[in-house]
């Protein structure tokens, strides 16, 4: 998977860069807004991650020039998080739209959500290793053992379930789950999480719900 | 009117009294002339019927009227020599008989009331009667007097009036002008006093005692707009202190940490434990700063936007979904009564009731219930959290509301949250034409806030 960073703030250009590429991708940085319009014309990326303020050419006119073109997906990032910035730049084109400052877990899960976009049409059981979630049937199993989740326990799964490997910070789970999308109290999620793991991994020997300090939560098999 | 569109008072007052003056003594004056003239007019005619009737009744005794000089004679006796009265005794023929050359031929023989002027200049008004007597068939008799001498009158008259008047008009516009400028320079002295206040004087005020009652009202409102303006700029002073020192705190620990692990060489694990603290110090600086600005754009009277019909009962549904488990393990439990439908921010409305939800949590001993009340009426929405635990303080109470505030005033134990809570939930419901209230006493707390049913309508 190929991106370009357009980005004239350097140290932030080369943070994004550097954590994209341990994140196996393919990563070009462009500094400004002509040279990256450059880049993303003649380059094929699937994703291209897009300052709104730039030197040369703003964002917006960079996106409709890129949009002109080629359908290449645009993430935009901004300091500017009133809604008729977040507006105008979903209106000119954008798959989405991170206000600074986001953190880099953030980031990689929007950028996994936009790819995932117009994928292929998802499994109806999700597993790992012994445990398996049904969507259809809203039933979740553990080495064969039934395991009873409330509603919302259950919804946090499968988002765990489908980005399994990846880092899911409190901040989108709170969004995603529970529909709080605002920064507020994240120690609900500590003990919804808690609890959850009381019931998947608590009976088990192996664990699967890891906690990463600092960051969020992921679901792996992880070698013991 | 042009007249009333001058720029200053003063000189407005003044030229409507001198207009009204003006005015006024010409109305007055016009009127008196014209009573007067009429008087004097009607004088003449009076005297002149007199004289008729005196002259009738001596032709009538006259043993030969026809003798002109005899009858003259009698005349001049009667009369007297009256330069300003004029006799004509005419015969049928208009001959005079008696009297000075009439010109009848330019109006012929009066009869009745009359007025004429002669050929020497003079004008004169009188009567012309038939003098029937057996000696004097169908004579006519004229009797006239010089207008003049009324005319002297009314003349001297006129002029003393309009002397009247000039000098009347001056008297007020003087006296006004005096008025004027006195009543006025207490708008001066609150000028001077306005002048005085500046960004080191917030404190001064206009006077309102000894100061005329309209500028009362003003002196009071402005003193009032002063003191809220004195209060939101002592606010925000105080704001950017408490910033600063808020933000001290986590800088200082990010600053020395990372400085104190550079300062030798570190296991990988070392390095990645401070790297995760810093971490998670940077993500509570983030969120205050992003609450911080939240804050200050509703100060600068943002309202809130992509309004929807928002069912309150679902919201809080929402907010106690998410807090659940936190809920169910400190064993509290939740009673939720009534509900509304309104229009506001649906996410808004979220937070604000997630805040208070947080905050009960956090004060509620295990085993007892938070109650959410949703009360709704024609002009607002009300949502009211009430939860048993320790009660806040009467001198708390009214300062919950304030930014960075905490009832334990030590910040050495940082508590959960960054104190920002409640200013949002007051913040949300200004945004929404609302506000907040709290009420505590032994042992339970009930804060709330709500919101205002009227479509809100973009202050600047």
């Amino acid at each position: 998977m190929r991106i370009l960073i357009i980005e004239d703030e350097r140290k932030l250009a080369d943070y994004l860069c550097k954590g994209l590429i341990e994140n196996n991708f393919v990563v070009d940085v462009a500094r400004d807004g002509v040279n990256g319009l450059h880049a993303a014309r003649e380059g094929s990326y699937d994703i291209v991650l897009l300052d709104v303020m730039l030197p040369g050419m703003d964002g917006y006119a960079v996106l409709k020039h890129i949009r002109r073109d080629k359908p290449t997906h645009v993430i935009m990032l901004t300091a500017r998080d009133q809604v008729e910035d977040r507006v105008k730049g979903l209106e000119s084109g954008a798959d989405d739209y991170l206000v600074k400052p986001f953190a880099f877990s953030e980031l990689l899960a929007r950028i996994h959500a936009v790819l995932r976009r117009g994928s292929a049409q998802e499994p109806t059981v999700l597993e790992l290793g012994d445990l398996s979630l049904d969507l259809a049937r809203r039933k979740v199993t553990r080495a064969s053992e039934r395991i009873d989740l409330t509603a919302k326990e259950f919804t946090l799964l499968t988002l765990l379930l489908r980005r399994q490997g990846e880092v899911i910070s409190r901040t989108v789970l709170a969004e995603k789950v529970w529909e709080m999308n605002f920064d507020g109290d994240t120690n609900a999620i500590e003990v919804a999480v808690r609890r959850l793991r009381s019931k998947l991994d608590d009976p088990f020997d192996t664990k699967l719900l890891h906690t990463v300090r600092g960051m969020g939560y992921v679901l792996e098999l992880r070698d013991a | 009117m042009r007249l009333l569109s001058v720029p200053s008072i003063r000189q407005r007052l003044i030229l409507v009294f001198g207009v009204i003056a003006l005015v006024g003594s010409c109305l007055a004056g016009l009127v008196l002339f014209k009573v007067l003239s009429y008087e004097v007019r009607h004088q003449e005619v009076t005297e002149v019927r007199g004289k008729v009737e005196l002259i009738t009744h001596l032709a009538a005794i006259q043993e030969h009227p026809t003798d002109a000089g005899a009858f003259r004679k009698s005349l001049t006796n009667l009369l007297g020599e009256h330069e300003y009265l004029e006799v004509w005794i005419l015969d049928p023929q208009g001959s005079v008989i008696y009297g000075k050359p009439f010109p009848t031929e330019r109006y012929g023989v009066p009869t009745g009331r009359f007025t004429f002027n002669m050929a020497d200049g003079r004008r004169l008004r009188g009567l012309g009667t038939k003098i029937s007597s057996d000696e004097l068939p169908n004579y006519s008799l004229v009797v006239a007097m010089d207008t003049e001498r009324g005319d002297k009158l009314l003349y001297a008259f006129g002029v003393i009036l309009l002397a009247v008047c000039l000098v009347w008009v001056a008297f007020v516009s003087v006296f006004a002008t005096w008025a004027v400028r006195r009543s006025l320079s207490s708008i001066d002295r609150l000028s001077d006093q306005a002048a005085r206040i500046g960004p080191r004087d917030v404190s001064v005020r206009l006077p309102t005692e000894n100061i005329d009652i309209e500028l009362r009202k003003l002196s009071t409102a402005f003193n009032y707009a002063l003191d809220r303006v004195q209060d939101a700029y002592r606010r925000l002073e105080g704001f950017n202190a408490d910033v600063a020192h808020e933000l001290r705190t986590p800088l200082a620990s990010l600053i020395n940490g990372s400085e104190v692990i550079l300062g030798k060489p570190r296991s990988a694990e070392e390095l990645r434990t401070t790297i995760i603290s810093n971490l998670e110090e940077l993500e509570s600086l983030q969120l205050m700063v992003s609450d911080m600005l939240f804050l200050a754009r509703a100060d600068t009277g943002a309202v809130a936007a992509e309004l929807t019909l928002t069912c309150i009962r679902s919201e809080v549904g929402i907010v106690l979904d998410y807090y659940e488990a936190v809920l169910e393990s400190a064993d509290v439990r939740v009673n939720v009564v009534g509900d509304a439908g309104v229009l506001a921010n649906a996410r808004l409305i979220r937070q604000a009731i997630s805040n208070l939800v947080s905050n009960a949590v956090k004060a509620t001993p295990q085993g007892e219930t938070i109650s959410i009340e949703i009360h709704s009426d024609l002009e607002s929405v009300h949502i009211k959290v009430r939860n048993r635990g320790p009660g806040i303080s009467e001198e708390d109470l009214p300062r919950i509301f304030e930014r960075f505030f905490r009832a334990d005033s030590s910040r050495t134990q940082r508590p959960q949250g960054h104190g920002l809570g409640l200013s949002i939930v007051s913040a949300i419901a200004r945004m929404h034409g609302g506000g907040t209230f709290a009420r505590s006493g032994d042992g339970w707390t009930e804060i709330g806030f709500y919101i205002g049913r009227k479509v809100i309508v973009n202050a600047g």
